[in-house]
C-alpha cells in the first residue's frame, strides 16, 4: 500500500481493506496463519524474541516498531510513519510557542513520498519532527552516524548525510521524481539499519557475556 | 607580524563584519545565556540513538528558523525582572524542555543575536519573559543546503538543559 494513500482523507489503514461482507459478520475473516519452515525456525533461533514471522520468515525487529503479526513490516513502518505524519499535520499555528506554521499539505506529502521510495522491509524506524517552518525532519542516527531529510513547505526535499565524521549525501531532490537521490538515501538508510541491527546484536551479546 | 596572526586577525574582522551585516547586535555580550524552549515532549525535538535509544541532542530540525530568526530569550533581562524570571517562567507546557547556550556559542558558528522584545501576534504576548525576547538571526536568508548544515552545526553545540 502507497503511504501517500494512507495520508490521504485521514488515517486510512490496511485494516480498512477488511470491509464487513454482511450485517452478521463484523469483518472478511483472516486467511489461515502460514506455517513457518526449518529456514524459518533457524532466524528464530538466530533473532530469538527480536523476530516476527511473516510472508514465510521469522524478521528481526531489532529497529522496528512493534508490528501486528501478519502485517508486513514495511507496511507496519509505513502505517506508523503515516500516523506520525498526520498527528504533525494536527499542530495548530503556533505549536512551538512562537510563531511556528501548521505542518504544510506539501510537506506531509514530500514526506509521504520520500518514505514510500526509501523505507524496506529490514529499514529501522525514522524519526520524524515538525519544523517551525511548517516542515517535516527525517532523521536517522547510531551513534554519530546521521541521515537527515529536511522537506520544506512547498514539498522540496534536501538531504544531508554524515557517516563516520565524512558527508556521503548532500542534495536537493523532487520526492515526487525518483531519481539518483532517492535510490542513494535508500542505499544510505539499509546501511545505517544494518548498522543499528549489528550493534543492538553485538550490546545484546555484551549483555549476555556479562 | 607573523603570518597566520595576520590571518587571524583578518579571520576576526571578517567574521565581525559578516554578523555586522546579518544583524548581530554586538551590545550583546559573549557570555550572555540564551534559552530556547523545545516543545510539547520529548518526542518533539530530541534525537536519540537508535542504538542505545537515549536522547543525544536537539534534532536539527529545531533550529529551522521563522523568517525573522529563532526565538531565544535573555538571562540577564529576565534575572532583571521584578520578580526575576527563570528558565521555568519559559515554559508553556510542562512538557517542555528549556535548553541554554551563550552568545559566544552562537556566533562561534557565524550567527548572531538581536534583541526582539515584545513580539506581536504570539500567545502570551503580554507575559514579562517577552521583554526578554531575541532573535538568533543569520540562517534565515541562507540557500537550503546550506542552512542545513548550519542547523546542524547549531544542533551539536554543547546545550545545557535548564528545564526540567
Amino acid at each position: 500500500m502507497n503511504l501517500c494513500i494512507m495520508l490521504g482523507g485521514g488515517a486510512m489503514t490496511i485494516l480498512e481493506d477488511r470491509r464487513p461482507v454482511s450485517s452478521g459478520a463484523t469483518s472478511q475473516p483472516d486467511p489461515p496463519p502460514e506455517l513457518p519452515n526449518v529456514d524459518a525456525a533457524r532466524q528464530f533461533y538466530l533473532y530469538g524474541a527480536d523476530a516476527v514471522y511473516y510472508g514465510g520468515s521469522y524478521v528481526t525487529t531489532l529497529c522496528a516498531y512493534p508490528s501486528a503479526s501478519g502485517i508486513g513490516r514495511r507496511e507496519a513502518l509505513l502505517e506508523e510513519a503515516a500516523r506520525e505524519l498526520l498527528r504533525l499535520r494536527k499542530l495548530p499555528q503556533g505549536w512551538d510557542g512562537y510563531r511556528a506554521a501548521q505542518i504544510s499539505k506539501a510537506a506531509i506529502y514530500g514526506a509521504g513520498w520520500v518514505l514510500d521510495a526509501i523505507l524496506a522491509a529490514d529499514s529501522c524506524k525514522p524519526q520524524v519532527f515538525p519544523t517551525a517552518d511548517g516542515g517535516v525532519q527525517i532523521e536517522w542516527y547510531a551513534d554519530g552516524d546521521e541521515i537527515t531529510i529536511d522537506i520544506d513547505p512547498a514539498g522540496e526535499a534536501a538531504v544531508l548525510a554524515e557517516f563516520d565524521g565524512e558527508t556521503v549525501a548532500e542534495d536537493i531532490f523532487d520526492p515526487q521524481t525518483p531519481d539518483e537521490s532517492i535510490l542513494q538515501i535508500a542505499s544510505l538508510v539499509k546501511e545505517i539499519s544494518a548498522r543499528i541491527v549489528q550493534a543492538k546484536r553485538g550490546n545484546r551479546a555484551d549483555a549476555r557475556g556479562k | 607580524m607573523p603570518m597566520h596572526e595576520e590571518n587571524d586577525e583578518l579571520s576576526d574582522a571578517e567574521t565581525r563584519a559578516h554578523l555586522s551585516a546579518i544583524g548581530d547586535d554586538n551590545e550583546i555580550p559573549g557570555d550572555e545565556i540564551l534559552y530556547k524552549r523545545l516543545p510539547t515532549d520529548e518526542k518533539e525535538w530530541l534525537v536519540k540513538d537508535q542504538i542505545t535509544g537515549k536522547p543525544v541532542r536537539p534534532t536539527s530540525g529545531a533550529f529551522v528558523p521563522h523568517p525573522d530568526g529563532i526565538s531565544v530569550y535573555r538571562n540577564s533581562i529576565m534575572a532583571s525582572q521584578d520578580p526575576p524570571l527563570g528558565p521555568a517562567d519559559l515554559a508553556v507546557s510542562s512538557t517542555n524542555y528549556i535548553l541554554s547556550f551563550t552568545a559566544a556559542q552562537a556566533r562561534s558558528i557565524s550567527l548572531g543575536i538581536k534583541n526582539d522584545a515584545w513580539p506581536e501576534g504570539i500567545a502570551d504576548a503580554d507575559h514579562p519573559r517577552n521583554a526578554a525576547h531575541a532573535l538568533i538571526v543569520g540562517l534565515e536568508k541562507l540557500g537550503k543546503k546550506e542552512k542545513i548544515r548550519r542547523q546542524k552545526e547549531f544542533s551539536r553545540l554543547d546545550f545545557r538543559f535548564v528545564y526540567p
